[in-house]
């Protein structure tokens, strides 16, 4: 897993990209960053040392709610899903993403 | 719901809940688990799949940290570990602590009890709209408000131009009220005209004023207007209380307003509780003749007026001058010489004075007593500033290590500051809660004791945002004399700092900081001291000084004229009297006079009217004064005829004129001739006085007189009179015995006072008893916040000098020579001290010099004293820390190292 190049994450997106990966469904930390993990095709790698702040900083601004679940193997662990407030927020910073996107695909493209 | 908001709650929940960190590490475990099954799905083996997982999860501790900050209020537990810091200094040094507190919670609370009432007495304008468009009329003789006729303050009222307008109120007088519920009481009335509240600028909270109509004499109804203290007092504060009505003097009063709270009336320090319409002052006075028409008749009331927007002072003056001058120029003329006194009282020129701080007639002899005590206060709150501000210092000092130590590891400045901060900060907020107490009790009783002493004043000085601004000011003047010190230490607090306090030979400038500020604080007890000796000296001198007569003479006042007796009655019941007690055994004189003695407010000395002598000489601007007094004086009261004789009762009864003068007088007018036989006469056409004898000088009317002539006339009226009673024994055991013959003589006659001329001297200078009394007490104290000080700095030098000392034992030196050392360094300071004090003092007593009696400001003997006195403290202050250096032993301090 180690020997693949790590992909660093652009300032400010992974908020976005952990809303994205809840709006499919509740989940605890570790399958949050395993999940962004598959889904970039094994090219973003999500840090513990920042994914957990960030939760916790969403959970504080009231984007994500925490419960206490088990997890398929039996063991608890602490949930996170979209609030309605998270919901919004995800469509509006997909909205800026994309626009910001394809300006910058733009501007590469011209050069 | 604002998002700070939501945040600030969740975080209150997770604070209240302490589960949130419980969490953390739970969820961040189960991280490491799953981390850990995947390595070993990947067919890692077990130690390095937790190896791996470990070493990808990175520092969780410090994961931990971050989202407790993200979930509690950092600040919040900052402060409170601050606090729990400072706490634990604080209680380190406990008793160092508590005496820099106290000291301070002592500075701040006598500096803003004077405050407070030097502004409630002093500065503080009265409560009214625009206070500084008052005017009040007086004249050239008279420094405050005069007293004006009623046909003078009508004249001005015509006739003012537009420029101004007055309106007139008598001094608040006292009235009984009828009994209630068995309990006598009394209001202070004063009579003002109908537009009194509109000029003065005060609003009425209930109800309204007097209307034109109701300030006639032959006014419809007999109506009021309450203070609103009083309201409060006699009615509970009930708006039913207008309409309701107070009897005073036996008529019925109804109340149609109440004044706005706060306002007592124009006279300060003397609150008016009814005020009823002119018109009915001279029935509550019972003098009708208050009402006259004409300009030099009764002066009773005072003339407040208000400017129009735009006019000035002088252009009202004027103006008013004008009218006075058309009026009195007639009735002047009228007079023509029969009146004199009227006359000159006519012509006395108008002064329009600004009124913004209202009337109070004790304002001058306050002032003085005020304005001293304004200065030590002053003098003891920089003292005790000063003294927190080394108790800091010291704190830091001791502090240097570790606040390098702390600065070297990383320790953030700003959270070292914070700490600092937090410390000052509790210190000064425990002195400043003290400080309130002291303050609130030291304003009572400044009051009472300025109220005995002086005149009563009834004040209010409450905790008005001025005094509450005054105060806040003080804590935080000793807020930054406690922070400076830390300024210095964290600025050369770096790791050269530390290498330096192990430095054994380490007398670093620093320590000098200490040391300037003791030396500042003995500077300060020596100008303290200098100034309260001063004081003392001139209390003794006027206690002890030689009156001219005997100070164990028993003297009664009576007033047979107010129990109703004619003049001849009086006389002869007087006579009677002395018959009576001069009889008894026990008794070996009784004389009368016609004044009381060493009674200041009776303190008259006239320099307008002439002495002149048979033979033309003028005596005048020279100070004389006159005195009845009846036969038997002189030798009663211990005074001496030192040529012809006193008056005998033949002197009184025949119509020929005699006077007896005093030495100093007889010297005025006679120079080296015989006065006895020659005539003098009062003003230029009295009647001629044959002079029968001298007396020597005796301090008739201030023990501050010397040298003012006297002429001493015989006694005619007798209706109020002070009898001096000279007794074998010890005059104040004799009096309950006079006491008792006086009511079989004249049990009709009330004794008014009875005191011997000592305690009637006390009385005389109560003013220079008091500030002297106020001078020591608040000396006393700044020695003893001085003496903490110096005490607290030597113990601090002797623990870090510790080494040294412990090497000069080792080494051979006698505990004798290391006490000598210690001591000889504290006595170092006082050199300064008194080098930079003593002329400090001198220099700052010099324009106290006229209320200093036969001491000059330059006086050896105090000066001998306070550094004596000084001294001595000093030594005792450093006796102990000498001691402890003295015991140091080598072989412990060497251990120790």
């Amino acid at each position: 897993m180690g020997s693949r190049p790590r992909g660093e994450l652009l300032q400010g997106t992974l908020p976005l990209l952990i809303l994205r990966t809840l709006a499919t469904g509740p989940n605890h930390g570790f399958a949050i960053a395993r999940r962004i993990h598959q889904l970039s095709r094994s090219v973003l790698r999500v840090e513990q040392g920042s994914l957990y702040p960030a939760l916790h900083r969403m959970e504080l601004d009231g984007l994500v709610e925490s419960y206490w679940d088990t997890t398929e193997n039996n063991r608890r662990a602490k949930y996170y899903r979209l609030t309605r407030r998270g919901a919004r927020r995800l469509s509006a910073e997909q909205d800026r993403w994309r626009a910001i996107a394809s300006a910058i695909a733009v501007i590469l493209q011209e050069g | 719901m604002p998002l700070w908001l939501r945040r600030w709650f969740v975080r209150l929940g997770a604070t209240l809940s302490g589960r949130r960190a419980r969490d953390v590490r739970e969820e961040h475990r189960l991280h490491l688990d799953l981390l850990e099954q995947d390595n070993l799905a990947r067919g890692m083996s077990p130690e390095l799949a937790r190896d791996a997982a470990r070493r990808t999860f990175g520092n969780a501790a410090l994961l931990e940290e971050t989202s407790h900050d993200l979930f509690s209020f950092r600040l919040v537990e900052d402060l409170v570990q601050d606090l729990r810091y400072a706490l634990r200094e604080v209680r380190r040094s406990a008793s160092f602590t508590c005496v820099a507190v106290f000291s301070l919670a002592i500075g701040i609370g006598v500096v803003t009890a004077t405050f407070a009432v030097t502004d409630a007495f002093m500065l503080r304008g009265l409560p009214v709209h625009d206070p500084d468009r008052l005017i009040a009329f007086s004249t050239s003789t008279s420094r405050s408000w005069a007293t004006w006729s009623y046909p003078a303050f009508v004249a001005w009222r015509r006739s003012h131009d537009g420029l101004f307008e007055v309106a007139a109120g008598s001094d608040p007088f006292p009235v009984e009220l009828p009994h209630d519920g068995g309990v006598a009481r009394e209001a202070r009335v004063s009579a003002v005209s109908d537009n009194y509240f509109r000029v003065i600028g005060v609003d009425l909270a209930l109800g309204r004023s007097f209307t034109p109509d109701e300030g006639r004499p032959d006014g419809p109804d007999a109506v009021a207007v309450i203070s609103e203290a009083f309201w409060t007092r006699w009615f509970g504060g009930l708006p039913d209380a207008l309409g309701r009505t107070i009897e005073l003097n036996g008529a019925r009063y109804q109340i149609v307003g109440v004044t706005r709270k706060g306002f007592t009336g124009h006279v300060v320090g003397y609150p008016c509780d009814v005020w009823v319409p002119l018109a009915r002052g001279p029935v509550l006075l019972h003098s009708p003749a208050l009402l006259s028409d004409r300009w030099g008749g009764p002066r009773w009331l005072r003339v407040v007026g208000r400017l129009a927007p735009g006019v000035t002072l002088a252009r009202a003056a004027a103006a008013a001058e004008i009218v006075r001058g058309r009026f009195t120029a007639q009735e002047a003329a009228a007079l023509g010489t029969t009146r004199p006194d009227v006359v000159r009282d006519l012509t006395l020129k108008l002064v329009v004075l600004t009124a913004n701080t209202g009337y109070a007639p004790e304002r001058s002899r306050y002032a003085w007593p005020l304005l001293l005590l304004s200065g030590i206060t002053a003098l003891v709150f920089l003292v005790a500033c000063s003294n927190f501000s080394s108790l800091m210092l010291a704190r830091s000092e001791v502090r240097r290590p570790e606040t390098a130590i702390r600065l070297a590891l990383g320790g953030g400045m700003w959270r070292l500051a914070r700490q600092a901060a937090t410390e000052c900060l509790l210190l000064a907020g425990a002195a400043a809660v003290g400080g309130a107490l002291v303050a609130r009790w030291a304003t009572t009783m400044l009051l009472k004791e300025f109220a005995v002493m002086i005149v009563p004043i009834t004040l209010d000085p409450g905790w008005d945002t001025r005094t509450l601004g005054f105060m806040a000011g003080c804590i935080g003047v000793a807020i930054v004399c406690g922070l400076w010190p830390w300024t210095r230490t964290s600025r050369s607090a770096t790791l050269t700092a530390v290498c330096q306090s192990f430095d054994p030979n380490s007398r670093t400038h620093r320590a000098m900081a200490g040391r300037l500020t003791l030396v500042l604080q003995l500077t300060l007890c020596a100008i303290l001291l200098i100034g309260a000796g001063l004081l003392l000296r001139t209390v003794v001198n006027l206690r002890s000084q030689d009156l001219g007569f005997d100070r164990n003479v028993l003297l009664v006042s009576l007033a047979p004229g107010q129990a109703g007796y004619s003049e001849p009655a009086s006389a002869m019941l007087m006579q009677r009297i002395r018959d009576r007690l001069s009889a008894l055994k026990g008794i070996q004189a009784v004389g009368i006079s016609g004044q009381e003695l060493l009674n200041p407010t009776n303190y008259w000395v006239d320099t307008t009217q002439q002495l002149t002598t048979d033979r033309g000489a003028v005596l005048a601007r020279q100070q004389w004064t006159s005195a009845p007094v009846g036969p038997g004086f002189f030798a009663a009261v211990g005074m001496k005829v030192v040529r012809g004789r006193g008056f005998t009762d033949r002197d009184i009864e025949s119509p020929a004129g005699v006077a007896v003068i005093n030495s100093a007088l007889a010297r005025f007018l006679f120079g080296a001739q015989d006065p006895i036989g020659r005539g003098l006469r009062q003003g230029r056409r009295g009647p001629l006085q044959t002079v029968i004898g001298v007396v020597n000088n005796a301090r008739q009317v201030s023990p501050r007189d010397r040298d003012v002539g006297v002429v001493y006339l015989p006694l005619r009226n007798s209706t109020r009179v002070v009898l001096a009673v000279r007794t074998a024994t010890d005059p104040a055991a004799a009096t309950s015995m006079v006491e008792h013959q006086l009511g079989a003589i004249a049990g009709d006659v009330p004794i008014e006072k009875i005191r011997t001329i000592a305690q009637v001297l006390d009385d005389g200078i109560a003013q220079e008893r008091l500030m002297s009394a106020i001078a020591i007490m608040l000396g006393a104290l700044v020695v003893l916040i001085g003496c903490v000080g110096l005490y607290a700095l030597m113990a601090y030098d002797v623990a870090r000098r510790a080494r040294e000392m412990g090497i000069r034992l080792a080494l051979g030196a006698t505990k004798g020579r290391v006490i000598a050392l210690v001591l000889r360094d504290s006595l170092l300071l006082l050199v300064p001290a008194l080098a930079a004090g003593v002329p400090l003092g001198v220099a700052s007593i010099r324009p106290l010099s006229s209320q200093l009696y036969e001491v000059r400001p330059f006086d050896p003997w105090t000066l001998i004293g306070v550094t004596v006195l000084l001294v001595g403290v000093t030594l005792l202050a450093t006796l102990r820390p000498a001691r402890a250096a003295s015991r140091i032993d080598p072989i412990i301090l060497l251990r120790a190292e």
